[in-house]
């Protein structure tokens, strides 16, 4: 999997804690919009972090702050040794980026595309390594085809492989499954990890829980310019006082009393649908039984949800991550 | 500089792809040519009013002037006040004039003196060429004998102007003008909203390479544009080339590139301040459209009200016009044509300064 060593790219592996990216205090506004509120990060070498957070949250602005291509108001950051504000131009030959949104020239080959930025970044542009990008990426045989020819998902990977092409350190790629089916979206799950495996650092953003959780080792959950917590998805969850949300169906009368049952933080009822937010699950259940039993009322569909990031970021916002 | 050929060589491939352009590269100002020239080519001629002083006065002037009103180029007006017709052809109210002396002595060499407009290139050349023309005539049946006939102005070898002649160089200036401004701003417009410039960006290639490379492969189309609209001409109409190709192909290309430059950073000046493709478009048609009209691309506007000729001294075409046509049509040299070149470097130097003034390269923030 491993891809030829560039030259100058010394690989360490010794340290895996070292950060590879350290960010200090950074702020930006857009007049009176505060997009980025005094973050402070550290992104280890080999890791794939993931910003998460809902629209407007700030995370374009931080990563393309990071990524040399806004200039922030104050603050510091390193990547790779370099100052990312003063240092742009030899930064932008270690990176890769898959900006959020992505346009290419028509009328250019996908191979022609990846020729072209290869020879930008002065990397390897012969056939072989285009070629072994589009294996990569899976669009060998779309090697001839115009770029505007390419479906949402295809173009998405035509990009990653773009941000790939100068052989980078660190990997930048902003919502790079937003849009896609799940299918595609796992399809490009994988490929981050491939990318990972190829020892290179990943920082991605996303809105989807799920994908944080599965993919990052590490997540940074950011709202409103400022990020709220950082830590392995796991320990988030860990972290939480909620164990799971038990869902269930029910056919009769329960008013007021489920919030009385043990464990029980929350419940939010629409219609017959009860969702109880619990910090165990078991006495939760055995009790809500005990209780449907007492009353002869029915319960169906009753399952139960282990908690995951979607609790982490309304326990600490007091939001859900989609609204 | 792998990384410019590079660029230069993929906007190269985006063209030649894009039949859009294509169409406004080649297929229109082919097409326009074509039926103007099919319209006008035969019969339209191009005249020169020509006020001649002493035209009686000898045997040979008589000769002379009646030959030139027999050409359907001259329109001899026989005048008795010098001063009167050079007043006439400061205003532009006549193309030339001619003063025979007022007798010669038997074997002599008649010393005609031509005075002409020099700050109207086209006619002033035209109508020079077109006198010595006459007056070789006159002189080739005496092999051995002095000159009969002398014309003190610069010699020019010229044909007959048609009315494809003047027309073709100057539509050509045209088109270099409508895709300096329109095609350029309408790409580099789409480019920036899309967001590939930002995607260059990212890139270690300097964003001044970016628009080098792009004005480079521009001025690349454009020498191919023009050899293909006039070699398409001189096939169909047998354009007039005014002197060995090579040459003429050196002066024209230099005047090619010289208008290309001048419109392409008016075509960023004008991308740098439009938000949308179509605003682009409607603030190039405005800085265009006057031109078409104004700078004598259709016609030559020597016989126009002088306020019209002063404000086609301020657009750049005029000069691109001019420098194309004379280069073509009567092999002057850019040496000669100053001050055409100058009025578009100039005009290339505001462009530039307004260019950068203006130069984004985000998307405009909704
Ligand atoms: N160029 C800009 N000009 C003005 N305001 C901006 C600009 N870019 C971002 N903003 C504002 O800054 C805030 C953060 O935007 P940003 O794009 O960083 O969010 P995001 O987390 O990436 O959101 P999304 O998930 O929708 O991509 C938003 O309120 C946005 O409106
Ligand atoms: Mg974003």
């Amino acid at each position: 999997m491993r891809m030829a060593t560039p030259t100058g790219n010394e690989r360490v592996r010794d340290y895996p804690e070292e950060a590879v990216i350290r960010i200090e205090g950074l702020r930006k506004s857009y007049g009176k919009v505060i997009a980025v509120d005094g973050v402070d990060l550290e992104v280890r070498r080999g890791e794939v972090f993931g910003i998460l957070g809902p629209n407007g949250a700030g995370k374009t602005t931080t990563l393309e702050m990071i990524e040399g291509l806004r200039k922030p108001d104050s603050g510091e950051i390193e990547v790779a040794g370099y100052d990312a504000v003063r240092e742009t131009e030899k930064l932008k030959k270690i990176v890769g980026v898959q900006l959020q949104t992505t346009a290419l020239f028509d009328y250019l080959s996908i191979e022609e595309t990846l020729g072209l930025f290869a020879d930008l970044y002065g990397a390897d542009s012969s056939p072989e390594r285009i070629r072994k990008l589009l294996e990569m990426v899976s669009l060998t045989e779309k090697a001839k085809a115009r770029v505007d020819q390419l479906s949402g998902g295809q173009q998405q990977r035509l990009s990653m492989a773009l941000a790939l092409v100068n052989d980078p350190k660190v990997v930048f790629l902003d919502e790079p499954t937003t849009g896609l089916d799940p299918q595609a979206r796992r399809n490009m799950w994988d490929l981050v990890r491939d990318i990972q495996r190829q020892d290179r650092t990943v920082v991605l953003t996303t809105h989807y829980m799920e994908e944080a959780e599965e993919l990052c080792d590490r997540v940074a959950v950011m709202d409103h310019g400022k990020i709220l917590v950082c830590d392995t998805p796991l320990a988030l969850i860990r972290s939480l006082d909620v164990d799971a949300t038990v869902l269930v169906t029910v056919e009769g009368d329960l008013d007021g009393t489920l919030e009385q049952l043990p464990g029980v933080d929350n419940v939010e009822r629409e219609d017959n649908e009860v969702r109880l937010r619990t910090r165990s699950t078991q006495e939760t259940i055995t009790g809500l039984m005990g209780l449907a039993a007492e009353r002869g009322v029915r319960l169906h569909n009753l399952s139960v949800r282990s908690a995951n990031l979607e609790d982490v970021f309304i326990s600490y916002t007091g939001r859900s991550l989609r609204e | 500089m792998k990384s410019f050929v590079s660029m230069v060589k993929a906007n190269l491939k985006m063209q030649v792809r894009n039949r859009t352009a294509l169409f406004w590269l080649l297929a229109f100002p082919a097409i326009f040519i074509l039926i103007f020239g099919f319209l006008f080519g035969k019969n339209s001629d191009f005249t020169a009013t020509v006020g001649v002083i002493n035209g009686h006065s000898t045997p040979i002037a008589k000769e002379m002037t009646k030959a030139m009103n027999k050409s359907s180029f001259f329109h001899v007006n026989y005048a008795a006040s010098k001063k009167e017709e050079l007043q006439k052809l400061r205003q532009g109210n006549i193309d030339a004039v001619l003063v025979f002396p007022k007798n010669v002595s038997p074997g002599q060499t008649l010393q005609v003196k031509s005075y002409v407009d020099k700050s109207k290139l086209s006619t002033s050349q035209a109508v020079s060429a077109a006198i010595n023309q006459v007056a070789q005539q006159f002189n080739q049946g005496a092999n051995k004998g002095p000159k009969l006939v002398a014309v003190s102005t610069q010699s020019v070898q010229s044909h007959h102007l048609r009315y494809v002649d003047y027309l073709v160089p100057g539509f050509v200036g045209m088109s270099i003008m409508q895709n300096g401004i329109l095609g350029l701003s309408a790409a580099f417009v789409t480019l920036r909203e899309r967001g590939v410039l930002r995607r260059i960006r990212v890139t270690p290639f300097p964003l001044l390479s970016f628009i080098a490379a792009r004005i480079v492969s521009n001025l690349i189309v454009v020498l191919c544009q023009v050899a293909i609209l006039l070699g398409m001409a001189k096939a169909v109409f047998n354009l007039q080339v005014g002197g060995n190709v090579a040459d003429v192909a050196l002066n024209v290309a230099i005047f090619a590139i010289l208008g290309a430059l001048a419109f392409l950073t008016l075509g960023f000046f004008v991308a740098g301040i439009s938000r949308k493709v179509e605003n682009a478009n409607t603030l190039g048609n405005l800085i265009t459209f006057p031109m078409l009209f104004l700078a004598g691309v259709f016609y030559p506007l020597d016989q126009s009200p002088t306020w019209l000729q002063d404000i086609a001294k301020v657009l750049p075409l005029s000069y691109l016009a001019d420098g194309l046509r004379q280069s073509m049509v009567y092999g002057t040299s850019v040496t000669h044509l100053w001050v055409d070149a100058l009025a578009l470097i100039i005009t290339a130097i505001v462009g530039m300064f307004l260019a950068v003034r203006f130069f984004r390269w985000e998307p405009r923030a909704n």
